[in-house]
């Protein structure tokens, strides 16, 4: 007998299956979170059951026999969930979430084209004595609040977003996004025509005409730039949910007690962030779930509740996006850094004296600390710092370190809220253009009016009762020599609490351009990080001011 | 189009409706009508949704998914069958095996046929024809009893 499903599926057929699993699969996840979180109702249940019910129906069609088993006992446990409107034991949800863990692997399989596991005696085993437990035994649940009015209500709001929602592909979406982008650089080619145009006092009727219409272009423009940009935008708190689970178990497997608290606020970040926020969170919360929290035995003799709290909350500030993780564990003493820093010849005995605290405390983010193997309090506290501040360069971002011995740490991260449209100054070194972005610098001073001292080598600029580095661009990106009296300004850019002067030949004003390069292809020119054209068509390198700015406190640092 | 007429048809005549929440089960109905060559059909993704292409299109035969968001098949066919226009439009429920309280449910509701998933083109053509083509009049509605010889 002939099957539509035979042997050979149809790769449509298996590409919707793919991404319909994975939908509801993540879907499922969000429902056992807000159960765990206490949100448990009927809303939730029949999600899930109507989630693997579908499952069920497709993957019997596309023969993988193993998902069709495990979705039919699931859809048997839910069903009996609801029936007895009970809600279910921890122990209940780790088996879902088990159930979840061999669907992420099939879906994964099946993209691929791998082999999926086939040995699901364990999980069917585990799903089966849970529908006995709670057939025998529903003492230990509570009674689902059956509210079939807000049911009903709240499922129709749902539906109205559906229908209101279409799938698109992202390669599509980047691709408007890249044209919408010509579009801006179009629009600031036009002006640089009326601003010829009027030098040249062309004025005419014509030229106000052009001025009218570049108006009216830069309007609809930003409109275009900004509902797509809007587009690519999901909400945080996608990212924060999954780290639920994360620290639930993590906490469970370190016999520790401790709550994630997420943030009120749920800020829109770009899509092409989410993978790279998401490594930088799994390492600040496992060092603060290994390291940071301590464990209830301990917090009880410091008279600390015995469960511990890490917060994990993110703002949106104007264009920048900040991160806070903060836990409530042991924090990190300077002393011991500095005392391990010198051990291992990081920094000199004499530098280490000159230091703050806060230059101390970041010295756990170099590199060569986290080689380190100290039976401490910090032990672990260096690993994947470097990493972590390698991911947030990559964001243009910054991080931030607050602590205090026996109160916590506090892991700031601020980033710029999209990498692809870019407002920055135009600078012109010697006679080639670069861009510094709008976020990082902070100030311009003119070089005749500046102090300027020379120590060991290097230059440093008097700027607000402070002494911070000076570079000369021309010098650091090796631009033709023997110009440097045509430069003309100091342009102090900063990051956190890093200000370092740049000189430069001249300035442009003020404008939006779009990054050609991100992430993915960073730019090979030392000290950049992507290319772009201005307004009148030449192109521009965006200068890398954290790398910069790293450069300039590296003398200070390593010199022995 | 009511399927009363008592004029026989051809299958690439009808025009079907299906209703199913889940893309992958749409593509596996579309796929299968157009294999049978029934290639006038119009989806929905719930029973809302399906009721207003109901108001816009003469339909010959519905086939519809049970548990859906938003409007269940339950609450779909007790619409339907109360609509002076629509009510007498064969209805083929999908379901999946096992779900014998869901089908007597739905039988008691006035459905005409039901198909278990996973099925084969054969036996969705099959279905069809018996509910629009072969009889002069619409197939009689299903009986509890008549449920295991199904």
């Amino acid at each position: 007998m002939e099957n539509l499903a035979a042997k050979q599926v149809p790769d449509e057929v298996l590409n919707d299956f793919i991404i319909e699993a994975n939908e509801l699969i993540d879907q499922v996840n969000n429902d056992l979170l807000e159960i765990e979180l206490g949100n448990y109702g009927e809303e939730q249940i029949n999600r899930i059951l109507r989630a693997f019910h579908t499952i069920k129906g497709t993957s019997s069609f596309l023969k993988i026999k193993e998902s069709t088993k495990i979705a039919h006992t699931i859809e048997d446990l839910i069903n009996e969930l609801r029936r007895l409107k009970i809600r279910p034991s921890p122990e209940v949800i780790d088996v879902l979430y088990n159930t979840i863990d061999w669907y992420r692997k099939l879906i994964i399989a099946l993209e691929s084209q791998n082999a999926y596991d086939k040995n699901i005696k364990n999980l069917l085993n585990d799903i089966q004595n849970s529908l006995c437990a709670v057939e025998n035994n529903s003492s230990y649940s509570v009674p689902v609040p059956s509210d079939r009015e807000d049911l009903e209500s709240s499922s129709l709001k749902l539906s109205k977003i559906t229908e209101n929602t279409i799938r698109i592909n992202v390669e599509n979406l980047d691709t408007l996004i890249s044209l919408a982008s010509e579009l801006v650089l179009e629009k600031n080619r036009l002006l640089s025509i009326i601003r010829s145009l009027n030098k040249k006092k062309n004025c005419n009727d014509e030229t106000s005409k052009l001025e009218n219409l570049y108006i009216t272009l830069g309007y609809i423009g930003n409109e275009v730039q900004e509902i797509l940009t809007q587009t690519r935008m999901v909400p945080i708190s996608q990212i924060f949910r999954k780290f639920y689970r994360f620290v639930r178990d993590l906490s469970r497997d370190k016999h520790k007690s401790i709550d994630l608290v997420f943030g009120k606020e749920d800020p829109r970040i770009d899509r092409s962030f989410c993978e790279i926020i998401n490594d930088l969170l799994v390492h600040l919360l496992r060092n603060a779930v290994d390291h940071g929290i301590e464990t209830p035995e301990i917090r009880r003799t410091k008279g600390k509740p015995e469960q511990g709290t890490i917060h994990l909350s993110a703002y949106q500030n104007g264009n920048q996006i900040t991160i806070e993780v903060q836990d409530d564990g042991m924090g990190i003493s300077p002393a011991i850094i500095l005392q391990n820093a010198i051990q291992k010849e990081i920094i000199s005995a004499t530098k280490a004296n000159q230091m703050t605290d806060k230059e101390i405390l970041n010295l756990i983010f170099k590199p060569d600390f986290t080689t380190l193997t100290v039976a401490s309090q910090i032990s672990g506290r260096g690993i994947g710092l470097d990493v972590v501040k390698t991911n947030i360069s990559k964001l243009n971002g910054t991080i931030d370190i607050d602590t205090k011995v026996d109160c916590g740490t506090k892991f700031i991260i601020s980033f710029p809220v999209t990498l692809k449209i870019l407002a920055g100054l135009a600078i012109k070194v010697v006679d080639e253009y670069f861009i510094i972005p709008a976020y990082a610098y902070y100030d311009i001073l003119k070089l005749s009016e500046c102090v300027i001292q020379e120590s060991s080598g290097q230059k440093k600029v008097h700027y607000k009762n402070s002494q911070i580095p000076l570079i000369s661009l021309a010098e650091l990106l090796n631009i033709s020599d023997g110009e440097l009296q045509k430069e003309k300004y100091v342009i102090v850019v900063a990051m956190a609490e890093k200000r370092i002067g740049l000189i430069v030949t001249e300035l442009f004003i003020h404008e939006e351009t779009v990054v050609k390069s991100t992430v993915a292809t960073k730019s090979k020119v030392p000290y950049t990080s992507g290319t772009t054209i201005r307004s009148n068509g030449q192109m521009a390198l965006i200068l890398d001011i954290n790398k910069i700015i790293d450069w300039g406190y590296r003398e200070e640092v390593a010199v022995i | 189009m009511q399927a009363n007429t008592g004029l026989p048809k051809q299958l690439c005549d009808l025009t079907v409706l299906f209703v199913d929440d889940s893309l992958t089960m749409r593509r596996i109905i579309r796929n299968s009508l157009e294999k049978i060559g029934i290639h006038k059909f119009l989806e929905a993704e719930h029973g809302a949704m399906a009721l207003e292409l109901l108001q816009k299109h003469k339909v010959d035969v519905i086939l519809t998914d049970w548990n859906m968001p938003v409007m269940n098949g339950e609450d779909f066919i007790k619409t339907v069958r109360r609509n002076p226009v629509l009510k007498d439009i064969p209805f083929l429920m999908i379901t999946t095996r096992g779900m014998r309280e869901d089908v007597l449910l739905a039988i008691s509701l006035g459905i005409n046929g039901y198909i278990a998933k996973p099925f084969t083109s054969n036996i969705l053509k099959e279905k069809i024809v018996k509910l629009t083509l072969s009889k002069k009049t619409a197939e009689p509605k299903l009986k509890p009893e008549m449920l295991n010889s199904n």
